[in-house]
């Protein structure tokens, strides 16, 4: 049988050959491919760490011999180190991929710019991976920011940038426009977890804490188990709502267009529809497109928005309604029941768009330049003009990202016909097709659009 | 379960291992970390009420780890003999009168951490779909 101090050589040093491969990942970086400030900021971290963890490697076979009561203990703890650095090891090599010419990096930059301008936000950042999922997630805070950090602590190593998120965009859809505004409620999340979290959680407790009193008494797993349910649906709406107070209602539509809920529009209501259904980890579409609706009035977009003819805008109108057919499918303590679970969320729905509107002011106060600069925007689209600068009324005007965001969605949902219409070649193309080369067109226009709006906001102010 | 709800159990298995590194140090060199004492009393608080009605609030005050779900299951999953024999445990380590008999009860508390550590961490061995993203 092996000594133990040659086992503890041997788990130490498979350990630091697992690491190294990782570190070597991250120090094999040059000219090309470029990255953003904040990817190289995610890769030199996980390079540091891992060379904070080798050194932990190497002075521990020596530690492990020092008292024998303690010493499986502390081997177990090599267990534990290589489960963590697994974690970090599944975001690597996605972020390796995002490099700045797979990234719609003018409209991350144009959503990051609106951010830091809300009080507080000034330090957010976020890296950008690539997931092999048709779908936009962020790694809540808990997993890499933690992980990172609890490994620190073991290995007496360097923290985790602070205010560093971590989001995932589909790796195919990186020249995407519309279908990216998506990015901005991921951002939220990190916004969430860093900055607004505990405020909110105090109010999900006191709605809480009155479902509870109403029952007879309940143990502490069915009540974290209904907490968990409403703190990770009202993080879902918290995200919504503070997508469309940054961005605006473009945020709604490409949500609509994510899920698939044009199909919503115009047709009736399935009770087994699951845009109805609130499930574990999201609360129903439904619900959601509900508070959009809600929050554009509040904010004074829909106004505006009300008169557009498209199945997106019947989509949002309808949700009301709709809001009665909404059932649960996930577990709730049966003491609650549905009614008053569902009826504590609206509550926090509620709260919610106050609070989130008190503290994001983008998209509102964008409105009026909205009104007077979309209509011109539009015309100069029909006719494949970038609207970087538009003239309005003979005089000169630069949209800003809001304005520019909002407006080629609207174009995007009612102008497209025109578009090819003005633009006809001599062989046309079947229909499907026409459509989706000039939504390519439009959507490049939109990100040199926003480039040239970051330039001309250095340059001209 | 989402790799989300999955590497909480990571992150509560962490939780263990940091308090055992301090109790560890503790036992081999004497040294007490600053907030070990306010660590093992949220553990013990944990320990004492697992399973047992209780309030909002109350379950805040176990801590971000000890009042997760995770980490109210991992706990759960002890026999309730263990949990008692924990709990007195890490009261003899936040108050018995003699450092030797604290330094004997921490050892016999961390092969106890150990436990939570590795049933903690088998829950996230466990295979799962992928993370939070904008929808279901």
């Amino acid at each position: 049988m092996k000594k133990l101090s040659e086992t503890v050589l041997h788990e130490s040093a498979a350990l630091y050959r697992f690491i190294d491969c990782i570190v070597r990942r991250c120090a094999d970086i040059h000219e090309y491919p470029v990255y953003t400030k904040t990817s190289r900021d995610f890769l030199n971290h996980i390079e540091r760490l891992g060379d904070e963890t080798k050194s932990f490697l190497e002075q521990f076979p020596s530690s492990v011999g020092r008292r024998r009561e303690t010493a499986t203990s502390k081997r177990r703890k090599l267990h534990t180190l290589r489960a963590s650095w697994e974690v970090l090891h599944e975001y690597l090599e996605p972020a390796l991929d995002a490099d700045t010419l797979r990234l719609p990096t003018p409209l991350i930059s144009a959503i990051q710019d609106e951010a830091h301008k809300v009080e507080g936000l000034r330090a957010l950042n976020f890296t950008l991976f690539h997931s092999d999922e048709v779908n936009y997630l962020q790694v809540p805070s808990g997993i890499v920011k933690e992980t990172a950090d609890s490994i620190a602590a073991l290995v007496h190593g360097t923290r985790f940038p602070p205010n560093l998120g971590l989001i995932g965009m589909p790796y195919s859809q990186s020249s995407a426009f519309f279908l990216n505004c998506l990015l901005t409620h991921e951002m939220a999340h990190v916004a969430y977890q860093e900055f607004y979290e505990v405020e909110v959680s105090v109010e999900i407790d006191a709605v809480l804490q009155a479902l509870v009193d109403e029952t007879t008494g309940m143990s502490d797993r069915d009540i974290i188990s209904a907490r968990g349910l409403l703190e990770r649906w009202v993080e879902e709406v918290f995200c919504d709502l503070f997508a469309i107070c940054l961005i605006g209602p473009a945020y709604s539509f490409s949500l609509i267009e994510l899920t698939g809920a044009t199909l919503l529009a115009g047709s009736t209501v399935l009770m087994q529809d699951p845009f109805h259904s609130f499930v574990e980890y999201h609360p129903a579409e439904v619900a959601r497109f509900r508070a959009h609706l809600r929050l554009l009035k509040k904010l004074g977009w829909w106004d505006e928005w009300r008169n557009v003819r498209a199945c997106h805008v019947e989509v949002l109108e309808a949700s009301e309604e709709r809001s009665s057919s909404l059932r649960i499918e996930a577990d709730i303590p049966r003491s609650i029941g549905e009614a008053g679970f569902k009826k504590a969320f609206f509550r926090l729905c509620e709260w919610l768009m106050e609070y989130v509107a008190g503290k994001v002011r983008a998209s509102a106060s964008a409105i009026p330049a909205f009104l007077r600069q979309s209509p011109v925007i539009s015309e100069y689209l029909s006719r494949a003009i970038v609207p970087s600068t538009i003239v309005v009324r003979g005089r000169l005007e630069y949209p800003t990202a809001i304005v520019l965001i909002n407006s080629f969605f609207r174009f995007y949902l009612e102008g497209i016909p025109r578009l090819i219409g003005n633009v006809e070649e001599r062989e046309p193309k079947p229909v499907v097709r026409a459509h989706s080369e000039f939504v390519e067109r439009l959507e490049l226009w939109a990100l040199k659009a926003l480039e040239d709006c970051r330039l001309l906001s250095q340059v001209v102010g | 379960m989402t790799t989300g709800s999955r590497a909480r159990y990571l992150i509560f298995a962490l939780s263990i291992r940091k308090l055992t590194d301090a109790l560890i140090e503790f036992v081999e060199e004497g040294r007490r970390a600053p907030n070990l004492n306010a660590q093992l009393k949220e553990v013990l608080a944990s320990v004492k009420v697992t399973g047992r009605t209780t309030s909002v609030k109350a379950l805040r005050q176990r801590g971000k780890s000890f009042g997760s779900y995770e980490g109210v299951v991992t706990i759960d999953d002890m026999r309730s003999a263990d949990r008692e024999s924990l709990a007195n445990k890490l009261r003899s380590v936040i108050a018995a009168k003699t450092p030797r008999e604290q330094k004997k009860n921490a050892l016999q508390a961390i092969e106890f951490f150990d436990v939570l550590e590795s049933r903690a961490l088998y829950r996230y061995n466990h295979p799962a779909p992928r993370v939070r993203s904008v929808t279901a």
